[in-house]
């Protein structure tokens, strides 16, 4: 697996190096958002039931492998 | 002018609302506890992404239900990492003398936005497994934060006010960074899910000592502040790790102790990878974090974070040691 660092940091790039960085990382971070507004949604809808009536949630049935 | 603070005392019940089903490889055997040989430290939680995490389903969950504001900011200041490394000027500027030199680099720094500043060499207790940087130094940059608004640990308040000060210490090392290149030498800037440990590098630069609580405590802010790093080649002059007492005091002050609902943290030193150290129990740590937006009652509840306490508090101890009155 490739660290944020390996994925993203350039030593002296050149022009298109960096556009194209800059363009999978816009891409990753829109992932992110997406993924907090979609399964976050759920997520979230989950942990405040489970405050609420008082039984824990299961991480595994809301976070999957 | 005295700032006030409202520590809440009414912290959330440690009873939480999630679990596992079924519970990772403990992260205090992860990290070495009990292990008396040096070894590498292996990321658990809070990653740089290099590995797949044990805790992976905790962290995941711990991105989803922070606030957006508290997300966003996060994918503000990954998008601001792009600039962590970048084009080096072709002439390289000579120094004849790193001890001018690092003092330069420390007054830029603080011109950037730092709190404080100190230079040490990268060494292998701040390097994760598998992990190799080329860089002989390290500029190890402190930025406080808010101590209004961290009075508010457990909201979403503080951990807006976290990643505010993640955000603003973020550009000063980039900043810092594109001013050694600028000068013809290699540097990179290291912020928040870094593949380097942050807290080794600030003590052996001199910024201050590990705390019970296993966070740095420094002089001046205590232990609420951010650390970043810049790696560079640079030739520069190393500070000494400083001893403020840190000891002194945590060796008989409770309070974090008692009052981390979920007991995570110990009153006497353990062995973790080969050194005697004060260490918090992940295991009992990272869920309560997790559920309170990233937590932070030990380091509010520290008497080291009082605005403008730490200096005399390292004074006054430091004079009863040396008449024997501890």
């Amino acid at each position: 697996m490739a660290s944020f660092e390996q994925e993203f940091y350039l030593e002296n790039p050149g022009r298109w190096q960096v556009l194209r960085r800059d363009v999978r990382l816009l891409l990753r971070l829109a992932s992110y958002a997406l993924l907090w507004l979609t399964r976050g949604v759920l997520v979230r809808r989950a942990y405040r039931r489970a405050q609420r009536n008082g039984k824990p949630l299961e991480l595994e049935s809301v976070i999957g492998d | 002018m005295p700032v006030t603070r409202r520590v809440n005392k009414d912290f959330p019940s440690p009873e939480l609302p999630f679990h596992y089903r079924r519970q990772p490889r403990s992260g205090n055997e992860i990290n070495g506890l009990g292990e008396r040989a040096f070894r590498r430290a292996v990321q658990v939680f809070h990653g740089s992404g290099a590995r797949e995490l044990e805790w992976r389903k905790l962290e995941l969950f711990f991105a989803l239900i922070n606030p957006f504001r508290v997300y966003w900011l996060n994918l503000v200041n990954r998008w601001l990492l792009r600039r962590a490394d970048g084009s080096i000027a072709k002439t390289r500027q000579p120094v004849a003398d790193p001890v001018a030199m690092a003092e330069a680099i420390k007054q830029r720094a603080r011109e950037l936005g730092a709190g404080a500043v100190g230079i040490a060499p990268l060494t292998e207790k701040a390097l994760y497994q598998g992990y190799q940087p080329d860089y002989p130094h390290a500029i190890v940059v402190l930025m406080p934060m808010d101590s209004r608004e961290m009075a508010f640990v457990t909201t979403n308040r503080a951990g807006a006010e976290t990643m505010r000060a993640y955000m603003e210490i973020t550009r000063t090392v980039i900043a810092l960074a594109e001013h050694i290149r600028a000068m013809g030498w290699r540097a990179r800037a290291f912020g928040e899910a870094a593949d380097i440990l942050h807290i080794p590098l600030a003590i052996d630069a001199g910024l201050g000592q590990l705390g019970k609580h296993g966070s740095l405590i420094c002089r001046e802010f205590g232990s609420s502040m951010r650390i970043a790093t810049v790696l560079t080649d640079l030739p520069l002059a190393h500070d000494q790790a400083v001893d403020i007492a840190v000891d002194d005091l945590c060796l008989g002050c409770r309070r974090c102790t008692l009052d981390c609902p979920v007991d995570a943290i110990a009153d006497h030193k353990q062995m973790v990878r080969g050194e005697e150290k004060w260490y918090v129990d992940f295991d009992k740590c990272a869920p309560y974090f997790t559920h309170t937006v990233g937590c932070g009652i030990c380091i509010e509840v520290c008497p080291w974070t009082i605005p403008g306490r730490g200096p005399s508090l390292s004074q006054k101890l430091l004079s009863k040691r040396s008449h024997g009155t501890l």
